[in-house]
């Protein structure tokens, strides 16, 4: 993989070992739509090793043995792609990044990015924002990432808007981020200009310690995408922005309340469809329902019945993505079996104790923190909160078993 | 306690006074049994009008005005060329990412 940046115009071509089809940090195969993209409005003198790193977070996929950036990588930052990713990475030359002093908050909007700027209610945010690739014709314009954009910009916090296409890179599944890491690509090279030492985000407990979404059901210390020891958690803190989770140690449920409770309630939207509100109608609204359902005490109110195609996957056994979440959900919300997932809750039989160990803070998540953040997390979700007993982490440590 | 007699005739007129205040037994029972009946009635209503909302959500929705046969053709038409355009164009940038490595793979070796 050879790639070259031109402002914030990024353009790559494969090497003749690399291929169309690529794979994930996550394992999922993913394939090329279009070898380039553009990062708007960033800085033209950051760090090599930051535009690097931003680099690679669209990149990584389709990178077989090695990669050759147009400017010196830091010798650190290549003995990290080379451990992470068995990589020969080059030129190699120049210092690594010192980390800054501020943490960013990488702000979707979402219930579980809210949580996390709410325990930092000072921390300035970077929005991704879709905009249209060039040369992909955009066949998905429901996705509204302006109405996002602007509930955004509405939550009186310090927001910097990064419009990018980069999701058009990718053909298969849909666009989207070719690695996870990919929304970060703005901030990364925002970090100079914004002083970073962190980029924190809304990764949840499910995401980093129980396996989750496409990557699923099993307990995850060693987490690719989310540890600290893992390949991008050591790659994103080579160029002086550590990874850090906030949220890492509680459930959706926890960051649901967090985030309904929050200055930021009113521009809480998980739902990338609709513009006055939440569609209601896509399987993300469905799934969220479930969990604001649950944590409310108070049965279902959707109009998705079982028999639309975004409830096919709750009519068939489990295993699920975010399985823990529709376990706590079946558990609590009264009414479950004249919803769609009344045969999910049949199979999974879940019961109010055998979830409870959702409502609270998993601590190695905690202790995995960057110092500098880390008693401010702390203090949040012991006052908040409060902490797993040791039964209740054996029940993370052992998920999926 | 003390008992005063007092003349049959005011008793009667106290008594008729207090009985045009109140409703009388009979009047009670039958108020209760009218009450009975509309909450009885309005039990049957509700489960007519549950009935009602179960066959609307069942049934599809309202039948839409067809259009224009020859329009709705065309729309077809443009929809269905979008489409394939689109797809064409997925496989030509493809392409053209794999005909760079070809020719930088060539270049390569004429170099070497």
């Amino acid at each position: 993989m050879r790639v070259s940046w031109s402002g914030g115009e990024l353009t790559f071509r494969l090497d003749p070992e690399d291929e169309i089809t690529g794979s994930a940090a996550d394992g999922h195969p993913v394939k090329l739509a279009t070898n380039s993209c553009e990062i708007r409005g960033v800085p033209g003198d950051a760090h090599d090793d930051l535009w690097a790193v931003a680099a690679w977070t669209v990149v990584a996929p389709w990178t077989r043995r090695r990669i050759t950036f147009d400017r010196p990588i830091s010798p650190e930052l290549a003995r990290v792609l080379h451990d992470g990713w068995g990589v020969e990475a080059g030129p190699v030359g120049g210092t690594p990044r010192a980390a800054g002093r501020t943490l960013a908050i990488s702000y979707s909007g979402g219930a579980d990015s809210v949580a996390a700027a709410t325990i930092f209610p000072d921390a300035p945010f970077v929005h991704f924002r879709r905009v249209p690739h060039q040369r992909v014709p955009n066949r998905w314009p429901h996705y509204r990432s302006d109405v996002l954009a602007r509930l955004a910009a509405q939550t009186g916090r310090e927001v910097t808007t990064v419009e990018s296409d980069l999701e058009f890179t990718l053909a298969e599944p849909r666009p989207g981020y070719p690695e996870h890491h990919a929304v970060a690509a703005g901030a990364l090279l925002l970090a100079d200009e914004m002083d970073l030492g962190g980029l924190a985000f809304g990764y949840e407990l499910g995401s980093r310690w129980l396996g989750g979404d496409r990557y699923l059901l099993r307990f995850t210390p060693d987490n690719p995408m989310w540890a600290p020891h893992g390949a991008w958690g050591r790659l994103f803190a080579a160029a002086g922005v550590p990874i850090v989770l906030p949220v890492g140690g509680v459930s959706e449920a926890v960051t649901m309340r967090i985030a309904l409770d929050s200055p930021l309630k009113a521009q809480v939207r998980w739902c990338l469809r609709g513009t006055g509100g939440p569609c209601r109608t896509c399987g993300k609204c469905l799934y969220k329902e479930l969990i604001q359902a649950a944590v409310e005490r108070r049965p279902m109110d959707t109009p998705i019945t079982a028999n639309r195609p975004v409830a096919r996957k709750w009519q068939e056994p489990p295993p699920y993505g975010g399985q823990e979440m529709i376990e706590y959900g079946c558990a609590r919300v009264p009414g479950i079996e004249t919803t769609p997932f009344a045969k999910s809750a049949h199979h999974l039989r879940a019961t109010e104790e055998s979830t409870a160990w959702l409502d609270h803070c998993y601590r190695p998540a905690v202790e995995e923190i960057p110092r500098a953040w880390r008693d401010q997390v702390a203090d949040f979700m012991a006052t908040r909160v409060g902490f797993m007993d040791a039964a209740q982490e054996r029940r993370v440590e052992t998920w999926g078993a | 306690m003390m008992r005063v007699l007092v003349p049959a005739r005011l008793r009667k007129a106290v008594r008729s006074w207090f009985d045009s205040r109140y409703i009388s037994v009979a009047d009670h029972r039958q108020d209760i049994k009218d009450a009975l009946w509309e909450v009885q009635t309005l039990r049957r209503e509700v489960t007519s009008l549950q009935e009602e909302v179960r066959r609307l959500r069942a049934a599809p929705g309202p039948a839409r005005p067809r259009p224009d046969p020859k329009v709705a053709e065309k729309a077809d038409e443009a929809h269905r060329l979008a489409l394939e355009t689109a797809q064409a164009l997925d496989k030509v940038l493809q392409n053209e990412v794999l005909v760079w490595q070809a020719i930088d793979e060539l270049k390569e070796r004429s170099c070497a």
